[in-house]
């Protein structure tokens, strides 16, 4: 690895645009060595936007995902700094408006489900309750909307990783956790 | 069981086949022009009246109009094939903005003075109908055709990629439609072409823009 980076670093570029068109060719071991390489580079690109170390690597993850999809659209003739910064952003946009998104359908509402006084007796006394009731309501929810609660949400695994364990694309967990929440509130009574 | 970016670099290496280069977006969006435009002079040649376009336009506006059309169509398809890659300034997307200004503002104005002459010809039918249809039937074939072609480049603003080549499509039909339109454009008739040319802009972008991204 080559270490340091710099955007207006022209011989990291040159090195970088080599590895690259090495590995548009099907060079393995030159395409192995641009990921690890240009992995720092993204990262500090993305922490730019998004804070959280555990999220930023979810983007790093996927702006390294974009970068294979899309690395037929590199011309070695131009930088290749540029083409990596481009994709680098827009994932992080694309991950900030999800993460506004999700804010605004989410509320934090502490009181809601408290019935007596004592905040202890609420906890304990329905915690468990709430528990057996939530359990049973998941075993309701069809095999791969259940998976995709189980991994996304009470497992906290990312995107990548559930994606990985499940066998389901990225997509379809999005819109089975999506589906098992609306169903699980609906069944629940809640709104 | 976390899938470690480290993880992550080793899983594509192994998937990293050799792949096809695209060629420069210039190169490609000529190539689609040259054949889109080859298909159309083959029709015109074929089925329109030269000798009434020629009358037509030899009108100093209409000529300018008519200019202002085809440099739409062909700046919304050059700036969405740009915008298609990923490290192309997002400039491209002002590129047909002049031209799609001026190619309203003649054709308007040219309604507006028929109107002004002649004020209840100017709201007649006219062919709105036909134009409509027109530009439909020829602006969606041409936009699922481009569509197909830049969705290999998997853009990574499909909406805005998809919206410019829209304006292209919508430029490049409401030109060929003169070719086909002997008579003198009232309003309606110029509502006619808008919503045409807003539906094809619609359409590419809502469907066109997932097509575009479906990579």
């Amino acid at each position: 690895m080559s270490g340091g980076f710099n955007q207006g670093d022209n011989g990291q570029d040159r090195v970088w645009s080599g590895w690259m068109a090495a590995a548009q060719g099907g060079d393995k071991a030159a395409y192995v060595r641009l990921l690890a390489d240009v992995t720092p580079f993204v990262r500090v690109l993305v922490r730019r936007r998004c804070a959280d170390p555990s999220r930023a690597e979810d983007v790093v993850q996927e702006v390294l995902l974009t970068l294979h999809r899309v690395r037929h659209t590199y011309d070695p003739a131009r930088p290749f700094t540029p083409w990596l910064a481009a994709i680098a952003g827009r994932r992080s946009i694309d991950a900030l408006r999800r993460r506004v998104r999700q804010a605004a359908h989410e509320a934090h509402d502490p009181y809601a489900y408290e019935t007596f006084a004592d905040v202890g007796a609420n906890k304990e006394v329905e915690a468990s309750d709430a528990a057996q009731v939530l359990a049973g309501l998941i075993a309701t929810l069809p095999p791969g909307q259940r998976e995709a609660l189980e991994l996304l949400k009470l497992k906290e695994l990312s995107l990548l990783e559930a994606s990985r364990i499940s066998g389901q694309s990225v997509a379809a967990l999005k819109v089975g956790v999506h589906r098992a929440i609306k169903a699980l509130r609906l069944r629940a009574g809640l709104r | 069981m976390s899938l470690t970016t480290d993880n992550l670099i080793a899983d594509l290496a192994l998937k990293g086949e050799p792949v096809r280069r695209l060629r420069p977006p210039m190169i490609r969006a000529l190539i689609w022009l040259a054949v889109i435009g080859a298909v159309a002079l083959a029709c015109i040649l074929a089925f329109s009246n030269l000798a009434v376009f020629a009358k037509r336009a030899s009108d100093p506006r209409m000529a300018v109009e008519l200019a202002a059309t085809l440099a739409t169509g062909l700046a919304g398809v050059i700036a969405a094939f740009h915008l298609s890659v990923p490290d192309r300034s997002r400039a491209w997307a002002w590129l047909p903005a002049p031209f799609a200004a001026l190619w309203m503002t003649l054709s308007g104005w040219g309604c507006y003075a028929d109107w002004a002459e002649q004020n209840a010809r100017g709201w007649a039918l006219g062919q709105s109908s036909h134009c409509f249809f027109f530009i439909l039937a020829v602006g969606v074939p041409l936009a699922a055709l481009l569509a197909w072609r830049l969705r290999r480049s998997a853009p990574l603003q499909p909406r805005l990629t998809a919206a410019l080549g829209a304006v292209g499509v919508a430029g490049l039909s409401a030109f060929i439609l003169q070719f086909f339109h002997p008579f003198d454009v009232t309003l309606l008739d110029l509502g006619a072409h808008l919503a045409g040319v807003l539906a094809i802009i619609v359409l590419m972008t809502a469907a066109g823009g997932a097509k575009v991204r479906g990579g």
